[in-house]
């Protein structure tokens, strides 16, 4: 959408409920110029406020948006009213008459949005956002143009071309550079230093990442020297030559041991192997050695036993033979001193009868001297002696008779006779067990030998004679056991050497290949792919970040251009105004262009080039304020674009002929464009007054409720 | 805008660069706000840089 | 660049300090030579540090090399590449920066694009790179840095002025 300016301008009001206007209230505006006059809290500058707010909506009560500190505690809706805030600013545009209304409701919270509306020529009506793009497109101003180039704020008369951005802005409006310098400002806010800082610092960090990477195989080898050099093998030493040696070395000394154990054909290492084989070999090489050890061991260890199995055996023999006939020697010794056994049992037998007897006459004689016992017993208990105490016969001398009898029994004989009846058995018995035992010893060592014998038999060839047998089978044993141990012994050496073998051998391949690692330098960006891919991503990202600098310089120096060329129409305009407001001001005030390090700044100079906004006084910079003010407002309707000035209280620290210079100024503009002022009775509105034209409409303000606006 | 079309003049007088800068211009031209579309474009650049990157980084670590 | 190169490279800067750009110069120039132009002269003098002819046109060089990652024209190499732009040269800026993966950038000079007495990094010069001269010397360059960076050291400039000497193309205006 291409906006075709079109000097839009206000000609009516319409208050209701706004700020101090409770009720409805409306004011035509004169076609040049409009003055509200009035005392304090007439309610004039409301007025003002109305017009900005129906133009700007709610951001005019925000202190930040607005730069005006004490707007952020204004309340829009009259405190009062009992129904909405409305106001309508009839404005003259293309084609006729439009109106527009903002409104808001009554108990509307601070951040909800107002009621927009315009009716245009031909009833076309606009809502909402439609309503701010026509604004927009009709070159109506935003804040920040409306501060500058419309609205005269009394709480910020003076920052118009005080605060550098306000006047930078300003000048540049009055310049015709607004969209140069928007332009820039856009471009510079993109920030393609970012793109700079990411390039580099992605540099950075995959230079970090290629020297760790080129680092670690070059700390690989080393560490795989450290861990020879403790085995013994310095770096020097460490190389192809010590690999291909010990690669013949460890095939040298396994062979053989291969071979003599009897590994097959296609466990034994080849000669043509390379070293990475014979070290893969090498890893197995134990357990397939100690698989075919161990019935080797085993072998051994039957050997070893049926050798000493045989010569025990054979050392056995002699010494039971020698036993053997000692056994019988003595056996028949005794049988010849004692008899044989049968007749010694015999002996015995016979005692034993003749024991027997005797202990039977013992038997009986114990029973008749107990008889006899007790008879005298009876006796001397019966007190005579020489009668029976049975049949009481006379018995003369019956005691010395019964122990007489007592004493002939002749226990004593037959005891003798047993004493010397068992000590014979006795005699014959021991004889007899003599006998028995070197018997039993004579059987056990002939069957003894007999074992011994069949066992050694057992041991040897079937028909070998004794003796040779014996000797040729164990000289053929040891022999085998001999060998045996060497092949086992052989084979132990090798193992036993083989750990600490291989890994210096796997230490020295694991050189090998981190020292070509290292050599193939790891890590080099520059022949990846990926690499040359980055480049031109990077590439791509330089010209765009390029190209927006490119364009912000472009920018800045065609406002540069254009600024250079526009100059001396802005000066002659502001102290054409400046004349006017402060005749006596001796200075020439001159725009001046500024660089600094990224934009260009505006600053007004007098005729020396000193900075004026540092050394005038209030009433100075009021007056060189108004004069940039006015001359910026001559600049838009120079290129037909919407204007018309609000003033609210412009007077602040003018003095009489200043105030009537600024009177002089507010008529000359108004016949370009309308300007409308809020203002208490002064030398300036007297002015005004006497310099009264009939498109003029000059009002008194009534702070009464309603607000009652009179025309004088 | 104005100042766009001064723009495009002194492109193609400088002759530098001058496809990408008239492409850049006219992004300018159509789209509002201008500044989202640059930022975005730029954010564009910068994960197709750090993309690469890391493609490389999975090679060398 | 390739590690080796950018390794014997700071090799020769720690040995020559304050020589070092124009020694690289001298470099550029042989890596330049080897590749079979048809002219190649030295002419610090006049604004600029090489001038090269091939295939019958003009190349002016301003060669600019860095310890950091930025480099700065100056108002007096700025208008030495203007005249050159005048007078119907192509003019190039040849950047070396320091950092490990730089290379050497060949940038198309504009009247306008560079700002005079501005610290740029070697990013900004990769929009105006061209892609043809950083073909010509990517096989020779390394190759030339390696073999006589030893004679950089201990010959310096007129160590490897010898070198140019032999070369027929090479001159000194």
């Amino acid at each position: 959408m291409i906006g075709a300016p079109f000097p839009v301008r206000p000609t009516c009001l319409e208050i209701e409920n706004f700020r101090g206007f409770r009720g409805a209230c409306s004011l035509d505006f004169g076609q040049d110029l409009t003055l509200l006059m009035g005392e304090c809290k007439a309610g004039k500058s409301s007025i003002l406020t109305a017009i900005e707010w129906c133009l700007l909506g709610t951001k005019i009560v925000s202190s930040t948006s607005t730069g005006i500190a004490e707007r952020g505690d204004w309340i829009l809706a009259n405190t009062m009213a009992t129904g909405e805030t409305r106001v309508t600013l009839t404005l003259v545009v293309e084609g006729g008459k439009g109106k527009l209304t903002r409104t808001r409701g009554l108990d509307a919270k601070r951040n909800a949005p107002d009621q927009l509306e315009l009716t245009l020529p031909g009833e076309q009506i606009l809502t909402g956002n439609e309503v701010e793009e026509w604004l927009e497109w009709t070159g109506m101003p935003n804040w920040d143009t409306w501060k500058q180039a419309f609205a005269q704020h009394q709480e910020s008369a003076r920052e118009r071309i005080t605060d550098q951005a306000d006047r930078s802005y300003l000048i540049a409006s009055m310049l015709g550079l607004s969209d140069y310098r928007d332009l820039s400002a856009m471009l510079k806010k993109v920030k393609p230093k970012d793109l700079e800082e990411c390039a580099q610092e992605t540099l950075q960090h995959l230079a970090e990442d290629q020297q760790r990477a080129r680092q670690t195989p070059q700390q690989e080898v080393n560490g795989i020297q450290a861990s020879l050099q403790r085995l013994n093998v310095s770096a020097t030493q460490a190389g192809d030559a010590e690999l291909e040696l010990r690669r013949k070395a460890l095939i040298a000394e396994a062979l053989p041991v291969g071979e003599a154990i009897g590994l097959p054909a296609e466990q034994l290492p080849h000669q043509d192997w390379s070293a990475s084989e014979v070290h893969t070999w090498g890893v197995d090489w134990r357990s397939q050695v100690d698989a075919h050890l161990t019935p080797l061991r085993q072998e051994l260890g039957d050997l070893e036993g049926r050798i000493r199995s045989l010569t025990a055996s054979h050392e056995a023999l002699n010494p039971k033979r020698v036993a053997l006939a000692d056994a019988r020697q003595q056996l028949e010794g005794l049988r010849s001193k004692h008899g044989s056994p049968q007749d010694l049992r015999a002996q015995r037998e016979t005692i034993a009868g003749e024991l027997n007897t005797l202990r039977e006459q013992r038997r009986e004689q114990g029973e008749l001297n107990n008889l006899l016992q007790e008879a005298l017993g009876v006796i001397k208990a019966g007190g005579r002696t020489d009668q029976c105490p049975v049949c009481t016969q006379d018995a003369g001398g019956l005691e010395q008779r019964l122990q007489e009898q007592l004493a002939s029994g002749g226990e004593d004989t037959i005891q003798n006779q047993l004493d010397q009846l068992a000590s014979r058995d006795g005699a014959l018995s021991s004889q007899l067990q003599q006998l028995e035992q070197a018997q039993a010893t004579f059987q056990g060592t002939e069957d003894s030998l007999a074992s011994l014998e069949k066992t050694l038999r057992g041991q040897l060839p079937p028909g070998t004679q004794e003796e040779a047998g014996v000797t040729e089978l164990l000289a053929a044993l040891l022999a085998q056991k001999v060998r045996l141990e060497k092949t086992i012994n052989l084979a132990d050496e090798n193992l036993a050497g083989m750990t600490g073998k291989l890994e210096v051998f796997g230490l020295l391949l694991n050189l090998r290949a981190a020292r070509e690692r290292a050599e193939h330098r790891a890590g080099d960006l520059s022949a990846m792919p990926q690499f040359a891919a980055l480049q031109d991503k990077i590439d791509e990202a330089a010209g765009f970040a390029c190209d927006l600098i490119a364009l912000e310089n472009m920018a800045r120096e065609l406002e540069e251009e254009q600024a250079a060329l526009q100059i001396q129409a802005v000066n002659q305009s502001i102290n054409h105004y400046m004349s006017m407001i402060s005749p006596g001001f001796e200075k020439v005030v001159s725009v001046h262009q500024k660089h600094t390090a990224t934009k260009l700044i505006y600053q007004l100079v007098d005729s020396e080039g000193e900075n004026l906004t540092g050394t005038l006084n209030q009433g100075a910079l009021n007056s060189l304020s108004l004069a940039t003010f006015f001359a910026g407002a001559q600049f838009r309707v120079s290129q037909g674009l919407p204007e018309f000035l609000v003033l609210d209280d412009p007077v602040q620290s003018l003095d009489q002929a200043h105030q009537e210079g600024l009177a002089r100024a507010v008529k000359e503009f108004s016949k370009l464009a309308p300007v409308i002022i809020a203002c208490l009775p002064s030398h300036f509105t007297k002015e005004l007054e006497r310099l009264k034209s009939p498109d003029d409409k000059l009002c008194r303000v009534h702070g009464s409720d309603p607000i009652q606006i009179e025309e004088i | 805008m104005r100042v766009l079309d001064e723009l495009e003049a002194i492109i193609r007088k400088r002759g530098v660069r001058v496809e990408e800068r008239l492409e850049l211009l006219n992004r300018l031209r159509k789209s509002d706000p201008s500044q989202e579309q640059l930022n975005q474009r730029l954010a564009e650049f910068k994960t197709a840089i750090q993309g690469a990157a890391r493609a490389i980084q999975k090679e060398i670590r | 660049m390739q590690h080796e190169t950018h390794q014997r490279l700071g090799e020769i800067r720690a040995s020559v300090g304050m020589e070092y750009g124009k020694i690289l110069q001298k470099i550029l120039a042989i890596s330049l030579l080897e590749t079979k132009v048809e002219s190649l002269v030295e002419r610090s003098v006049q604004g600029i540090d090489l001038e090269m002819v091939i295939g019958g046109a003009t190349c002016a060089f301003e060669v600019k090399t860095s310890e950091g990652n930025t480099i700065k024209l100056s108002r007096k190499d700025i208008e030495g590449l203007d005249r050159q732009v005048e007078a119907g040269n192509r003019a190039y800026i040849v950047v070396l920066t320091n950092g490990p993966l730089d290379d050497v950038i060949f940038a198309r000079y504009h009247p306008g694009e560079i700002p005079a007495g501005k610290e740029l990094s070697s990013f900004f010069f990769r929009a105006y790179q061209e892609p043809a001269l950083q073909q010509r010397i990517k096989s020779t360059f390394p190759v030339v840095v390696d073999k006589y960076a030893q004679t950089a050291v201990e010959g310096r400039q007129g160590g490897l002025d010898k070198i140019l000497a032999q070369y027929a193309e090479w001159g000194r205006a």
